[in-house]
């Protein structure tokens, strides 16, 4: 299973403070309601003051949880407009996990991070075009896809 | 090789929301079933 792994533990501890609930308890019943809550694993990457910042359901293996915490925990830090520190864990996402599903999340954020650090810089064009060919078929592709059409457009 | 072992679930909300502000973290909060 994936959250007895030492490299998934490493990696909560480091950026987060775990908090889990039974959803067959009757006593978490109000805050399951609260959270809309309907599958599981149901997990949720929650700032300092409760708001979402991040979500996913279902089981991942080690790795790919690992890749797809590490993405919740950079889009948690880019919503607080915290450039670096999203940065670099995109950068280690594509670094140590760049065969996982989230991968190709890194690589299309990591040029948002760039660009809205300084919107001056070509890093989105740059980063997109290492999505394009790194990770051609991934639904990131799609979502950058209105570069590729032509200027007349 | 050292073992982590867990890890360090908590089980109160608010608990939670304390501790990462104490500590300038994030909250990661995992709903699972037993079954």
């Amino acid at each position: 299973m994936t959250y007895p792994q030492d490299s998934v533990i490493e990696a909560i501890r480091r950026y987060a403070v775990p908090v889990q609930f039974d959803n067959s308890k009757s006593e978490n019943n109000q805050l399951l309601y609260r959270l809309h809550h309907i599958w599981t694993p149901d997990v949720r990457i929650l700032s300092r003051d409760g708001y979402e910042m991040y979500r996913w359901d279902g089981f991942l293996p080690p790795d790919e949880y690992i890749a797809r915490f590490e993405c919740g925990i950079a889009m948690a830090y880019l919503r607080s407009k915290r450039f670096d520190e999203a940065e670099a864990i995109y950068m280690d996402v594509l670094t140590r996990f760049s065969t996982t599903y989230a991968a190709p999340e890194a690589q299309y954020y990591l040029g948002v991070v760039r660009y809205r650090r300084d919107p001056d810089s070509d890093e989105l064009g740059t980063q997109w075009e290492n999505l394009r060919s790194r990770y051609p078929a991934s639904e990131y592709r799609v979502k950058q896809s209105f570069k590729e059409l032509p200027a007349h457009i | 090789m050292q073992t982590l072992s867990s890890v360090p679930w908590l089980h109160d909300y608010e608990d939670a929301m304390q501790q990462a502000k104490s500590e300038n973290k994030f909250v990661l909060l995992d709903i699972f079933n037993p079954g």
